[in-house]
């Protein structure tokens, strides 16, 4: 249809520039001289003088319409043309689908266009993806994956033959463009379990299957409607909203101090090192060597007390009931003996200190998915060691590296690159461990939950075997009140990473809450919720039956 | 080389134009419709079917001269080309129901997005005061319809009298313009007929008679309007159309008459000191007053170009001497660099359009500079979008700018059909101009030939200024294109002009019909 019009265009202006061309020639012929001065002078000069402003015209006009090249335009059109937003509001942008292509859990389609009414962008699963779908609007821009896709949701890539196919069709045959349609690994019934269960808190969950990097969950609370956005007063509530910043990613953007969930990542270095002492560790605390600074506690140092008891240390204790026990005295004796630059490798390896590789096979695309990476900065002396080593001081994680650094214990070691879109080829990051290394971890993360003493015994499910490490990281936080006086306040923040099942494990999954408190009660539930729904779903029935350990 | 032909073999059937012209304008009309049908516009069929029934009336002018029209059809031909272009282009924007497509879009959203959030599963954070927001937000976008609605009206309230107000109001807005058409083309068969009387030509260059009815004209039109607001009437009609064409019949009857002191040719007569003066200094004089005056008359810069243009280019077909042209033209370019340094003492309006013009990125890009480019900067967005052949009729989006209808038509051809369907244009204008200057060029007598040039000056200048406006060359003002625009009265006046043009050319053909 739409090349019908196309060719009539052309027939119009040809016909009308061929009879046109006619009459000029005719015209010119009639008076003979007068373009050349010959006969009346005064009339050939008027006549040239109307000749040149009118070339002069044409010529003015071809600099705005076709050669124009002024910085100052083009950020003015970028600003205030309409037609970008009228033709996006006119196409039938593409679906944006979960894992299961199913079209009763779409994660961004457009409503039915009906008498006059332009078709509009809906997201059925509104404020509980919304950081990871984005926004589009006219005055407010756009952000997250409809920022990130806009050209293929608009169906104007020629990547594969099928888009390109659908770009011919656009561009030349119909007249109301159709976009393509995208394919996320996300599962919408986890990412509204997630999103549900993580209620009132702040911070992230992520989910990420480990075999093949699809990230299943990708949470970010405080969130917004997208919706929203549009309606001036809800905009203006997100905006001032400081307190929340409703809008920022914490999945993808936010950076935690790690805590305890550090340790793995130093029981790994250690394991690769070939070391697994055995201690015996006195209730005083452990001091790095070569500086007197503060001492690295037990957190039973402070529990003890409370409940009438008095702390007399770990005793003898191996590597694996350290961390059931979530020493921090053993695992910062252990970052120190292992070692600066083990520690840093085996760091990089998991994904520290480097931009996070998203598997994305599109040239156009690669390295635009904003992430932050997660640093581990090279420790000055053994202090920062020993601090390093429990997931504090200067290290910082984004909750997809917490995510992956699970993901990797549990796919045998080996890390694979992190993928959103669903029909790219799983590939491999980094190897991060051996397979024997991996085995001992996971089995060491396994008795965190299962073990007596374990910190994350709330993760004890009949359904399906988990395993996981607790966190809680302390931040210092200067509150000042609305009286002018200034309070330090220590803030818990609540750390929890896992996977499950122990044996091919098919979920792994980084849960951070800001300030709720210790990572074994505040954030292992919002987890526990997850591996359930998913239990539900039957992520875990290809393989054998967990056969649950009765203990206690 | 081909061997020399007369030159009277050479001829354009007209039949043939005019049966093209319609086809073209069907075919563009029909163009229009099927996009606009298809991307959700409102092309309506009866409209289509009405501009079609009146580009076919030129079809009509040409069999009732047909017999006794011993001059040139092509001016008809161009004429009836540049309409139903014209046609084409109306149809397509009156057919597009939002006209301010971006605050639609804003609105429609923002309607739907409280829609969204008033239900009960999304309301989490917007619980607290949902209602609040529904109402607000409900009652900002009544009032904004109700501004806007005002701002319309306040249009069409005009400074005009009450009773000229009721009168058009009275009519429907189909029948105005299908009558003004209609008498449009009765003037041109009508003055074609008069033309060829000799005692009606002479009753023209009696220049005393026509220097009365400008004058009296002049005044009428100014006391009923308000000067204050560059009087704007009912759809886009300026009072001082009609007064083109007097002025333009007074300034070939006066400049005739006197031509021999214009030229300095007449014998100094001692004693008479006005007329010494008047000699070496009288056409300057004309040049510098008739385009001021007006301008401090009417505060429209337009008409400055306008008519400086007519009697700079009058004046030097009389008297040959290429100072007047390009002193002219210099005292014109003068002028406009010159009203920049008035800043203060020139009317607000004019002022911003004459620092637009001359640098519009110099000001901070806030947003009340966004507001006083946002005329022009969407006609340059159409300009861009359109590249070399444009995005198809119907197909682009040209239709927020405001009056793309009247001043802007042209910026809504260039997105549509490109840069080269805009040059059709400009060269369509230009044949217009050639085939002018051929009656100037076959005329016997001064007053023709002076005539002749003042009507063919005039169209060109209304067109250069236009254009020159839309594409930011010149300053901006609120002068119509000929023929193309919509406006009842200004496509009347231009009718006029051709129907005059045609009933010159027609005398032409009649003397050399008779000599040979």
């Amino acid at each position: 249809m739409l090349i019908i019009l196309i060719i009539t265009k052309y027939v119009i202006l040809f016909s009308i520039a061929a009879y046109l061309a006619r009459i000029i020639y005719v015209t010119v012929k009639n008076m003979p001289g007068l373009f050349s001065f010959t006969r009346r002078k005064e009339l050939s000069v008027v006549l040239w003088v109307f000749i040149f402003a009118f070339l002069t015209l044409l010529g003015y006009q071809s600099y705005w319409q076709i050669f124009i090249d002024n910085e100052n335009f083009t950020v003015t059109k970028k600003l205030h043309d309409p037609r970008p937003w009228i033709i996006e509001a006119t196409t039938l942008k593409g679906k944006i689908y979960d894992r299961t292509h199913d079209d009763a859990k779409l994660l961004a389609g457009y409503s039915t266009p009906s008498n006059g009414r332009l078709p509009r962008r809906i997201y059925p699963l509104g404020e509980a993806i919304s950081h990871l779908i984005g926004y589009s609007d006219v005055e407010r821009g756009k952000s997250g994956l409809e920022k990130f896709y806009f050209e293929r949701l608009m169906g104007w890539t020629d990547f594969t033959e099928e888009e390109k196919q659908n770009n011919i069709n656009n561009k030349y045959f119909r007249l109301t463009p159709v976009g393509n349609d995208i394919v996320l690994t996300i599962d919408y019934e986890l990412q509204k379990t997630a999103y549900e269960a993580f209620g009132d808190n702040k911070g992230a969950v992520v989910a990420i299957e480990p075999a093949t990097g699809d990230v299943l969950v990708l949470v970010s609370a405080p969130s917004f409607h997208p919706d929203s956005v549009s309606v001036d007063e809800a905009w203006v509530r997100i905006i001032r909203d400081e307190e929340n910043q409703r809008l920022y990613n914490r999945a993808l953007k936010g950076r935690y101090p790690p805590g305890s969930t550090m340790k793995p990542l130093v029981a790994t270095a250690a394991l690769e090192k070939g070391i697994d002492p055995v201690w015996n560790l006195g209730p005083a605390g452990y001091r790095p060597p070569g500086v007197r600074r503060k001492r690295v506690h037990d957190h039973e140092r402070v529990s003890y007390p409370k409940r009438g008891l008095v702390w007399r240390g770990q005793g003898e204790i191996n590597m694996s009931r350290a961390m059931v026990k979530s020493s921090n005295h053993y695992f910062a004796r252990l970052g120190v003996t292992v070692g600066d630059s083990l520690m840093h490798e085996i760091a990089r390896r998991f994904g520290y200190n480097q931009a996070v590789e998203w598997n994305i096979s599109r040239p156009e695309l690669k390295g635009k998915m904003v992430t932050f990476r997660s640093s581990f900065p090279p420790t000055k002396n053994a202090h920062e060691l020993a601090w390093s080593s429990i997931g504090q001081e200067k290290v910082l994680a984004t909750p997809l590296q917490l995510a992956m650094t699970a993901a990797a214990i549990a796919n045998n070691g080996i890390l694979m690159k992190p993928k959103i879109e669903l029909n790219e080829a799983p590939e491999v990051w980094h190897k991060v461990m051996s397979e024997e290394t991996s085995r001992k971890v996971k089995k060491m993360m396994r008795d965190v939950v299962w073990a007596r003493g374990g910190t994350a015994w709330r993760m004890r499910m009949k359904e399906v075997e988990a395993g996981g490490k607790t966190g809680t990281a302390e931040l210092t936080k200067i509150i000042t009140h609305k009286d002018g006086t200034k309070e330090k306040v220590i803030i818990n923040n609540a750390v929890f990473i896992s996977f499950a099942p122990i044996e091919n494990p098919k979920i792994a999954i980084a849960v951070i809450a800001e300030g709720a408190g210790y990572g074994g009660s505040a954030a292992a539930p919002i987890a526990k919720q997850v591996y359930l729904k998913a239990y539900e779903l039957g992520y875990f029935d290809d393989g054998t039956e967990a056969d649950v350990p009765e203990k206690n | 080389m081909t061997e020399q032909k007369p030159t009277s073999q050479k001829k354009i059937n007209p039949l043939f134009g005019l049966i093209f012209t319609i086809l073209i304008t069907v075919l563009g009309m029909i163009s229009v419709y099927i996009a606009g049908n298809a991307r959700g516009y409102d092309p309506s069929l009866a409209v289509l079917v009405r501009n079609s029934l009146m580009i076919s009336a030129f079809l009509v002018v040409y069999l009732f001269l047909k017999r006794g029209y011993k001059g040139d059809f092509t001016i008809l031909i161009v004429v009836a080309l540049l309409t139903g272009i014209g046609f084409i282009i109306q149809y397509r924007i009156s057919s597009a129901i939002n006209i301010d497509f971006q605050k639609t879009l804003i609105r429609q959203y923002s309607a739907a997005g409280l829609e969204e959030s008033a239900l009960p599963d999304s309301t989490q954070h917007l619980a607290a005061s949902d209602s609040t927001v529904n109402k607000a937000s409900e009652e900002r976008s009544l009032q904004a319809i109700q501004k806007e609605a005002e701002q319309f009206l306040k249009l069409d309230k005009l400074k005009f009298s009450q009773v000229m107000q009721d009168f058009f109001n009275s009519v429907p807005s189909w029948s105005r313009l299908i009558i003004s058409y209609l008498i449009a083309l009765y003037l041109i068969i009508h003055l074609v007929r008069k033309c060829s009387d000799n005692r009606f030509m002479d009753s023209l260059a009696r220049p005393f008679f026509w220097v009365t009815l400008t004058v009296f004209l002049l005044f009428i039109f100014v006391a009923l309007s308000e000067v204050g607001t560059r009087g704007r009437f009912v759809y886009q009609m300026t009072p001082w159309e009609a007064f083109k064409v007097t002025i333009i019949i007074f300034l070939a009857g006066f400049f005739a008459k006197y031509k021999d002191e214009f030229t300095r040719k007449a014998p100094k007569i001692k004693g008479k000191r006005l007329q010494r003066i008047m000699i070496p200094w009288g056409p300057f004089l004309l040049i510098w007053l008739i385009p001021q005056l007006l301008f401090i008359l009417l505060k429209d810069f337009g008409q400055v170009i306008i008519y400086g243009g007519l009697v700079i280019i009058m004046v030097f077909v009389l008297t040959r001497k290429y100072i007047f042209l390009f002193g002219g033209i210099a005292i014109t370019v003068l002028t406009s660099r010159l009203i920049l340094l008035l800043e203060g003492i020139a009317p607000a309006h004019v002022m911003k359009r004459f620092i637009i013009w001359s640098n519009i990125w110099a000001e901070p890009h806030n947003n009340a500079w966004w507001d006083s480019v946002y005329q022009i900067m969407n006609s340059f967005f159409a300009l861009n979008a359109g590249g070399w052949t444009g995005a198809g009729l119907g197909l682009g989006y040209p239709t927020n700018i405001p009056l793309v209808v009247s001043d802007f038509v042209y910026s809504a051809i260039s997105e549509e059909l490109g840069f080269f369907g805009a040059a059709i244009i400009v060269f369509l204008y230009l044949a217009l101009v050639f085939l002018g200057i051929r009656i100037v060029l076959e005329s016997d007598n001064d007053f023709e030939r002076l005539l002749a040039t003042g009507f063919t000056t005039m169209l060109a200048v209304q067109v250069f200024v236009n254009i020159g406006g839309v594409i930011k060359l010149i300053p901006l003002t609120g002068i119509t294109l000929p023929f193309i625009s919509r406006g009842g009265f200004s496509f009347l006046v231009s009718m006029v002009i051709i129907g005059f043009l045609m009933g010159l050319s027609h005398r032409n053909g009649k003397r050399a019909a008779l000599e040979a």
